[in-house]
């Protein structure tokens, strides 16, 4: 074999890998299913790619957006919260919620979000579980991303075979597993034909409890993450830094999911947690901004909204997770600051002074919820 | 540093071949030597630097020993070997097989072992291997002066360094003393970076792509009450498929990155699912490991020259040791014990004459069918994390915890039902046609296509050619530029597989 047929046979080599890559990188660019750049040079109508590559595609939009006001907390905010409510007096909105956020998750796109835009309002949805131990980051999030250009998304977002394989997707308008809206919140509509291709509410209700007590919190919930803790604080603190009209609430989860977590023993810690946040939330000297904390949680015609037998509910899709119905009237309430409410109800303003007669009323509430749900209660699955 | 990352392939591998052209151009082809030696220290170094010193400690140890051996040829001490072999094999023990050992024994006495295992130096198995090969050489009066630098490079040289594959002093030394024109000779670069492609994809592209149904059944047969008959199916023949491709992707890349650098190493695959035999199988499978414990076991015990029943034990103690040699665990040593039995069924079979007295096709098939099943149920016992998981995933493939189908599937064939075949939703891996094509589809490649080293014949002549199968295919690699965009192509889609990067399975061995 001729000697000079070699080097002919590496350049024709490395014109084909140039040339293959090269191609990836423009289609990748074009479509953009990471959303790493602001604009796309082919057009879809959705980035299904959103839900498993959501820590990089929320920190590149929330770039591109610039919004005025953004959604904090887990995927109870990107679900329920709805950043185009009327409510909203500083826009555009995002929805940064994030599923499965720790708060040192939520900490760190809040200041991501305060440092690439002007940010002036922002609700924070708060998630009692994010503050137990035992939890970690997601695999997905990078600290470096917040830093700047960050080489590996680039690299990655460009030239590799997921980022093909998600333009690939993007490009033919195949759904992803869960849909997102270019701001940020999860496609309503997607996450009710979800649940009634499962079954309906019903079933995914009894499928979220019986992974929630099979093995949902585990032994470590038994006190509140120091650290977690201490993001909340710092959380707090950006908000006055950056002068951000910070407003928070207390996820309003269904009463059976209350129900749940008395019977895994974490009732008395729920109650501890709020006594912390709000304290946490109260100004500490007279000088320091107070911010409001609304507490969803207790029991009310919305959270003891009955579970239908087939179909779906109107306000939730499982215990844990509400639909944009009730996240409205959370919004109003959140945003309407002369609303009274009495002790124990729907959206309850966290003082100190009126902490403990709210306690007693959603305890004395759940006795009633107890009694008059008996029934009901008996077929929740056993905690393991 | 695995050869599947960037830094391996954009730092590492540029940096080696451009520091050994250097040195071969100003100071010859001593100092090139050197340099890669140095470079794959380092590269070693790269997994845990803490190794390095038990490594170069090692090499030097053997070094005098084999040195004073070489001196007195076969007039040496037998005690002098009998040391050697002792402190490579007791360094190998102590690391590998000391907890193992402590806790059965405590196990054996009622007590309970509370020591940890030791953190097993990198490719401790394949460079122990290495060193004592060359003990036996010297011994045998067969070294012609080995330099300390060529000895540290035989042993250390990254492409085969961590996972094989195992090369005998005689395949690698004599290739360092030959004069060479130039560092690089073009052929040497286009025919390893052919390789080095082909094996890319091989792991890359192939093994991962079937990894991920492999460790949610494996690791989880205790988190559930049986696992499903499917389940297990596709699990057993993904762990097949992946550690095939795997083990024979990143031979492959060990023999391109060896031949960019002029050096050929011996082959270790040569499509062993084609084989139609057990014996057949371990002539075509980690060719380098069965061949050592032929010369240096097998042969030694007596081999097949004391009679049928002195034979049979040689056979299964030495795939016994040969099955410990993969990891200190009963699942590795009953795969040995297995394909011990099995080899001694071959034996009895051909002797017997079973299989020659059917037709040739379906003799062929029934040969190969049962070589297969032999083989995949070795696989099930050497993947298993402990001999019960073993069994129950060997009772679900056999039907022994039910038949089950998707509940769809048994709606469109409803006589199922009749037979016993339940519907099931809950699959642990199980996903359907595509999943099933996906496999059927990498048999195929493993079993039709020709192999590598087939591909490459031309070209590349590893130095245990002889021992080879004499299988030859007209699909023959030349400089050309169709076979350069079917390279290119196949490094192309590896280098986008870069972001997940899995290590090969052979570096836990």
């Amino acid at each position: 074999m001729e000697e000079r047929l070699h080097p002919r046979f590496i350049r024709w080599l490395a014109v084909t890998v140039t040339t293959l890559l090269g191609l990836v990188v423009l289609f990748n660019r074009a479509v953009n299913p990471y959303c790493l750049f602001a604009n796309d040079w082919l057009a879809s109508q959705t980035k299904p790619e959103t839900f498993t590559h959501l820590r990089l595609v929320k920190a590149m939009q929330v770039r591109h957006l610039r919004p005025q006001s953004v959604i904090l907390g887990s995927s109870r905010a990107e679900t329920g919260l709805d950043p185009a409510h009327t409510a909203w007096t500083n826009k555009p909105v995002y929805n940064l919620g994030l599923s499965d956020a720790r708060l040192d998750e939520i900490k760190h796109y809040f200041q991501h979000a305060c440092e690439v835009s002007h940010i002036r309002q922002a609700v924070l949805l708060l998630d009692f579980t994010a503050f137990l131990p035992g939890g970690q980051n997601a695999p997905d999030f990078r600290e470096e991303r917040f830093t700047g250009f960050f080489i590996e998304d680039h690299v990655l977002g460009l030239c590799s075979w997921d980022a093909l394989m998600g333009s690939v997707n993007t490009f033919l308008g195949r759904p992803g597993e869960k849909r997102y809206l270019p701001d940020g919140s999860r496609d309503a509509e997607m996450e009710s034909e979800r649940v009634l291709a499962k079954g309906g509410t019903r079933k995914a209700f009894l499928a979220y409890e019986k992974r929630f007590l099979m093995g949902g919190i585990g032994n470590e919930g038994i006190r509140l993450d120091e650290k977690e803790l201490q993001n909340f604080s710092d959380i707090l603190e950006m908000a006055r830094k950056h002068d951000v009209d910070l407003r928070l609430a207390v996820a309003p989860v269904h009463a059976r999911y209350l129900e749940m977590l008395n019977r895994i023993g974490q009732g008395v810690l729920f109650e501890e947690w709020k006594r912390f946040i709000t304290r946490m939330t109260e100004a500490s000297r007279t000088s320091e901004r107070a911010f409001p904390l609304l507490d969803f949680s207790g029991y009310n015609d919305f959270t003891t909204e009955p579970v239908p037998e087939r179909g779906l509910a109107r306000y939730y899709f499982e215990a844990s997770h509400f639909t944009k119905a009730l996240g409205d009237e959370l919004l109003a309430r959140i945003f309407e600051d002369a609303t009274i409410v009495q002790p124990g109800g729907f959206g309850f303003r966290l003082t100190s002074s009126r902490l403990e007669e709210h306690l007693a009323a959603i305890r004395e509430a759940r006795e009633l919820y107890r009694r008059d749900h008996a029934a009901e209660l008996a077929k929740l699955p056993l905690p393991q | 540093m695995l050869f599947n990352s960037g830094i391996f392939l954009f730092a590492f591998l540029p940096l080696a071949m451009l520091g050994f052209a250097l040195a071969f151009r100003w100071r010859g082809l001593e100092s090139a030597w050197a340099w890669l030696a140095a470079a794959s220290v380092f590269f070693y170094g790269w997994w845990n630097p803490t190794h390095v010193p038990l490594l170069l400690a090692s090499v030097t140890l053997n070094y005098l020993l084999a040195r004073r051996l070489s001196q007195l040829g076969s007039q040496s001490s037998r005690w002098l070997l009998v040391a050697g072999v002792v402190i490579n094999l007791g360094l190998l023990g102590w690391f590998k097989y000391w907890h193992f050992f402590a806790s059965n024994v405590a196990a054996l006495f009622g007590h309970e072992w509370h020591g940890q295992p030791l953190e097993l130096p990198l490719g401790i198995s394949f460079f122990t291997f290495h060193q004592l090969t060359y003990l036996l050489h010297c011994r045998a009066g067969r070294d012609q002066g080995t330099s300390f630098r060529h000895y540290l490079l035989y042993v250390t040289f990254f492409p085969q360094l961590i996972a094989g594959p195992i090369v005998r002093p005689h395949e690698m030394l004599p290739q360092l003393k030959q004069p060479r024109m130039r560092a690089f000779a073009w052929p040497n670069i286009s025919v390893g970076l052919t390789l080095l492609s082909l094996g890319l994809f091989k792991k890359m592209v192939m093994a991962d792509s079937v990894a991920a149904w492999v460790a949610p059944v494996f690791d989880h047969v205790h988190d559930v009450p049986s696992v499903a008959m499917l389940d297990a199916w596709v699990a057993v023949l993904a762990y097949t498929l992946q550690l095939y491709f795997d083990f024979s992707g990143y031979s492959d890349m060990a023999l391109g990155l060896a031949r960019m650098f002029g050096v050929d190493l011996p082959a270790n695959f040569f499509s062993p699912y084609k084989a139609c035999s057990i014996v057949d199988f371990w002539r075509r499978w980690h060719i380098t490991l069965s061949s050592f414990l032929r010369d240096y076991l097998y042969i030694p015990l007596g081999g097949s020259r004391k009679g049928p029943v002195r034979r049979s034990v040689n056979l299964i103690l030495v795939m016994f040791i040969g099955g410990l040699w993969h990891g200190a665990g009963w699942t590795f040593a009953l795969w040995g014990l297995w394909h011990g039995f099995c080899l001694l069924i071959n034996h009895l079979s051909t002797q017997a004459g079973l299989m020659q007295r059917l037709p040739n096709l379906p003799g062929r098939v029934l040969s190969w069918s049962l070589t297969f099943l032999a083989v995949i149920l070795g696989w099930m016992l050497f993947r298993s994390p402990d001999l019960a998981s073993a069994a129950s995933i060997g009772q679900s493939l056999f039907g022994f915890n039910g038949a089950q189908l998707p509940p769809g599937w048994l709606e469109k064939l409803p006589l199922l039902s009749q037979v016993g075949i339940t519907p099931h939703a809950d699959w642990q891996i199980f996903a359907g046609p595509a999943q099933i094509l996906t496999l059927a589809a990498f048999l195929l490649a493993a079993v039709a296509l020709p192999n590598t080293l087939q591909i490459t014949h031309a070209v590349f002549t590893p130095p245990n050619q002889a021992g080879l199968p004499e299988e030859n295919t007209t699909c023959l690699w030349q400089p050309t530029a169709p076979w350069a965009m079917i390279t290119g192509a196949a490094l192309a889609v590896s280098l986008l597989h870069l972001g997940r990067i899995s290590e090969f399975l052979y570096f836990q061995f």
